[in-house]
């Protein structure tokens, strides 16, 4: 009866470290509240826009009205729903590419570190001839070639930022190698799948999640940059593709504040919740800073 | 008496509350000699150092008492006097003081450099030839001085530390553990060197350590520390030979016998207290064999035994037999 | 060779190569050795507490690892209750492991820091499936907790190790060296991060554990005076080669090598009884990489002759049972025999 009790305690007091390490830094609690009304947002937004983001519902770049807070872009769309649902686009986006970063990253950052000299080098060279690829060229061709998604976009983010992850999970990994009980694991009789999931994949594991949550503002700048230069989707509703009309129907000029400041805020307030949030990551997933 | 300590308290604020680092804690040094201070991790022998010379980290403070260099109350100084104090009358070698060279100096340019930072006016020459004498007398060559920090042994480093220290001809020397990470062998020349210097300069010394046999062979008197508190304070022979406290009996119980049957008595069980939530009275009687309600009450002080300068702070010093066996 | 001998090491050699970086490499610089344990010979027998002491740099660490095969020898054999596993390959040893594990130094290092203290004591069990279901897995983890000295074991099961002191992160090392139920345990240096009164209870535990479990050790230390109060056989190793071997007690009272005589006067804790004079040795341990010919020793030595300078002495038999490799006392000793 006395461990079962002790074992729930320790369950919930696991609960309250990583609230009391998240009060313990407002930033990291703004990140996460900031986080927390773009989900909602992304989670609700059909009931919250007021219109279908692809309907003519107004003028042709209308000023900012009762009907329209955000005014309407140059077909007449209403602003304000496609900002809310370029929300689902950015996060979507954002994690899906991290995740394939991640995924590709860990996995040869992993092999590398572990298998050291030998494999692990070759493995280096071959990140290293992806860490060359340029984003934006990449994006130009396989956009001519496969024509321009979002899917190719969350490709493309991906693929060229899997090496920098791997660069840094292989020196993590080579680090962890040396540590005592590494050795230990291998003195008791493990084998070496086992040691890479049980202890090292465990103790990367803050490393990369810090390092894949600050990936996401990337991949969603990322997607605005691109769709700034033409290569966005056009079917898709997102907040680079917002700007980019704004800019290119001089809402700027005009002074149409309206149509480009909130997808320009949007981007700026996820971007920072994100950093925000991976600045407090480390410490609340690794419990040997813990204190 | 060159150096007095007197019911000196520091505290230190961390994340939990206050932790009583050192807790009214009196000692006494006289010109030319050698206390060694011991106790385990955690005691507060290292911090008792680090307020010494005013140098805790960020979080600590002295909150009270004295310390007494030749009748100026440290406590009392402003910074910029503390300032003059510190390397010229009191001397420091920090643990671990051998890793913290600055790699990309030679080791002769890092402690001229401290001599012109403390003496302005001094010509770069005259401070080079000073180090040079120093390292000299420390038994390094020219040559290794011009080497850099990477290029020389632990021996040497915490030689060169030693030289750095002695630059201003400091009145006490705080050496804290300085050969903790060193071998016997390296152990026994730096002490060695360190016997010289002092009858060379008249130097008092504080010599902080956990191993309290190395204290035994180099010191005069020794003080032992237990979290916080100095429990009992004598001469060499007082602390081995005639040890009152209970927990100083059972530390030496842990050192192996030679006398015959190779035993070491694992006398002393548990773990020191928390100084943020110390125990009432005596920080020791939770783990001490022959404690009384009296223990739980009031902290004792430190008093006399038999003459001279042996004190011990416990209300049983007057018990006469096995403590534990 | 009995059947009381655990362990035997033959000449056993490990070199590790320093590697020239590429620049040196295209001047043709050669690679340098560090002959870190230059041909060892030693055997264990069961129920023996044997100790090997030394400075740092003397490769008894290394020698420790290379027995338990985390590192590959480079020559000589490695003997394990009669089986040669020299050159056994890791599939092979895995089944091995079970009967000889080590208790590393660093309590603060040596546990998963991500691992609850259960799974990482219940790790060696899973791994060499070893326990067919929970309640067995519990039952002997909590055994292990038990004999390890850590009660109440409920306090334990659930923590990190960050939550534990570092005398208690040790037993919880050496809970999962136990767990395995081994019959041989090499110990690394176990108490040197350690306060003296925990080092004390730790290492009446490990003599605790000798007599219950009959366990072999292998005791690696710097600290002479311990390795006085565990040991019953005590080597004393300089520079990758064992210099002085025999009876604990011995070695330490009657010590015969120089260096050892040197080493001796100066570990305060022994001096104190004896109250000598100290020999202090001119200069530190010479790097390990540069090579010296004739003994390894004569550099620092206060009694050599023409001999030590060209000639390596073998480990000789000075008197019963205790050895030493010295021309010298070797040609004292004969001479006082011949008296």
């Amino acid at each position: 009866m006395e461990s079962v009790r002790s074992r729930r305690w320790l369950r919930i007091s696991g609960f309250l470290n990583f609230w009391r390490v998240f009060r313990k830094n407002p930033l990291g609690l703004i990140g996460v509240v900031i986080l927390a009304c773009f989900l909602f947002i992304a989670i609700f937004c059909p009931v919250l826009s007021p219109y279908d983001p692809e309907a003519t519902v107004g003028e042709i770049a209308a000023p900012s009205s009762p009907a329209n807070i955000f005014g309407t872009d140059q077909l007449g769309r209403d602003n304000f729903s496609r900002v809310l649902y370029g929300t689902r686009i950015s996060l979507i986006l954002g994690i899906t590419a991290a995740a394939i970063a991640v995924f590709i990253g860990t996995t040869i950052g992993v092999a590398s570190g572990y298998f050291g000299k030998g494999s692990g080098e070759i493995l280096m060279r071959f990140t290293d001839m992806f860490l060359v690829l340029p984003q934006l060229a990449l994006m130009i061709i396989l956009a001519a070639l496969l024509g321009r998604s979002i899917y190719i976009i969350m490709m493309v983010v991906g693929v060229t930022v899997w090496p920098l992850m791997a660069r840094i999970v292989r020196s993590e990994v080579l680090s962890l190698k040396q540590r005592p009980f590494v050795e230990r694991a291998v003195s008791i009789g493990c084998g070496d799948f086992h040691i890479v999931l049980k202890h090292i994949l465990p103790n990367v594991l803050p490393l990369i999640t810090a390092n894949a949550i600050l990936t996401i503002p990337w991949a969603i700048i990322s997607e605005s940059t691109l769709s700034f230069i033409g290569l966005g989707d056009p079917t898709v509703v997102s907040w680079g593709s917002i700007l980019t009309s704004a800019f290119k129907n001089s809402a700027i000029m005009l002074g149409l504040w309206h149509w480009f400041i909130p997808p320009g805020l949007a981007i700026v307030l996820l971007c920072v919740s994100f950093a925000l949030i991976g600045h407090v990551a480390d410490e609340v997933l690794n419990p040997r800073l813990r204190r | 008496m060159l150096f007095e300590i007197k019911d000196l308290q520091v505290e230190y604020s961390v994340p939990g509350g206050i932790a009583e680092a050192v807790n009214k804690a009196s000692l006494n040094v006289a010109e030319g000699e050698s206390l060694g201070l011991a106790g385990e991790s955690g005691c507060g022998k290292t911090t008792l150092g680090n307020a010494i010379l005013r140098i805790l980290p960020g979080g600590g403070q002295i909150t009270g008492g004295r310390i007494d260099l030749n009748g100026v109350d440290l406590v009392k100084l402003r910074e910029e006097e503390m300032r003059q104090v510190r390397w010229r009358d009191i001397s420091m070698i920090f643990q671990g003081a051998m890793n913290s060279f600055d790699p990309t100096m030679i080791i002769e340019n890092q402690i001229a450099e401290g001599i012109l930072i403390h003496q302005r006016g001094t010509s770069k020459e005259t401070a080079l030839k000073r180090t040079r004498e120093l390292l000299g007398l420390c038994e390094i060559s020219p040559l290794l001085g011009k080497r850099y920090p990477h290029e020389l042994s632990g021996g040497m480093k915490q030689r060169a530390c030693i030289a750095m220290a002695l630059a201003l001809q400091p009145k006490l020397l705080i050496a804290d553990e300085i050969t903790t990470a060193l071998d016997v062998m390296t152990q026994a020349q730096i002490f060695t060197l360190l016997r010289d210097m002092r009858r060379k300069f008249s130097l008092s010394m504080i010599i902080v350590s956990h191993d309290l046999t190395v204290l035994a062979k180099n010191c005069d008197r020794l003080a032992i520390m237990y979290a916080g508190h100095i429990v009992e304070v004598g001469t060499i022979e007082d602390i081995f030979e005639h040890p009152q406290h209970p927990y100083v009996k059972g530390l030496l119980f842990c050192i192996p016998s030679f006398a015959g049957d190779r035993e070491i008595i694992a006398a002393i069980k548990g773990a020191p207290p928390s100084l943020l939530d110390p125990p009432r009275g005596c920080p020791f009687h939770p783990r001490c064999p022959i404690s009384i309600p009296e223990c739980e009450v009031e902290v004792p002080q430190l008093v006399s035994v038999n003459t001279n300068n042996h004190s011990v702070a416990c209300y049983r010093k007057d018990y006469k037999g096995d403590i534990w066996k | 060779m009995n059947n009381g001998t655990v362990l035997e090491v033959r000449n056993l050699k490990k070199y590790f190569v320093k590697s020239a970086g590429i620049l040196s490499a295209l001047v043709g610089e050669k690679k340098r050795h560090v002959r870190a344990v230059d041909d060892v010979s030693f055997s264990i027998s069961k129920g023996e507490v044997f100790c090997v002491a030394g400075e740092s740099g003397c490769g008894k660490t290394t020698l420790g690892r290379t027995i338990l095969k985390l590192l590959q020898s480079d020559d000589g054999q490695i003997i394990f209750q009669g089986q040669d596993i020299t050159r056994l390959k890791s599939d092979s040893m895995r089944k091995l492991r079970t009967k000889m594990q080590m208790i590393f130094q660093d309590p603060y290092e040596s546990l998963d820091p991500r691992a609850k203290i259960y799974d990482s004591v219940a790790e060696p069990l899973v791994v060499n499936h070893l326990v067919e279901d929970e309640k067995e897995k519990r039952n002997k983890v909590i055994q292990a907790l038990e004999l390890a000295g850590l009660s109440p074991v409920e306090n334990y099961l659930y923590k990190y190790p960050h939550n534990l002191s570092g005398g208690e992160r040790q037993r919880v090392g050496i809970a999962t060296a136990l767990v395995l139920d081994p019959e041989f345990m090499v110990a690394d240096e176990p108490t040197s991060m350690l306060d003296v009164s925990v080092q004390a209870n730790l290492l009446n535990l490990l003599k605790k554990l000798r007599r219950e479990k009959s366990l072999t050790y292998l005791f690696i230390t710097h600290d002479l005076s311990v390795a006085y109060a565990l040991s019953d056989r005590l080597a004393i190793m300089y520079l990758g080669k064992i210099v002085e071997m025999g009876p604990a007690a011995e070695v330490v009272m009657s010590p015969i090598h120089p260096y050892t005589r040197a080493l001796i006067s100066v570990v305060p804790a022994i001096n104190l009884s004896k109250n000598q004079k100290p020999i202090i040795l001119p200069g530190e341990t010479p790097n390990p990489e540069n090579v010296i010919t004739g003994c390894r020793f004569h550099p620092r030595c206060y009694c050599k002759v023409e001999r030590c300078l060209t000639e390596e002495p073998p480990l000789m038999e000075i008197t019963p049972g205790h050895y030493a490799a010295c021309f010298v006392q070797e040609k004292m000793k004969s001479k006082e025999d011949r008296k």
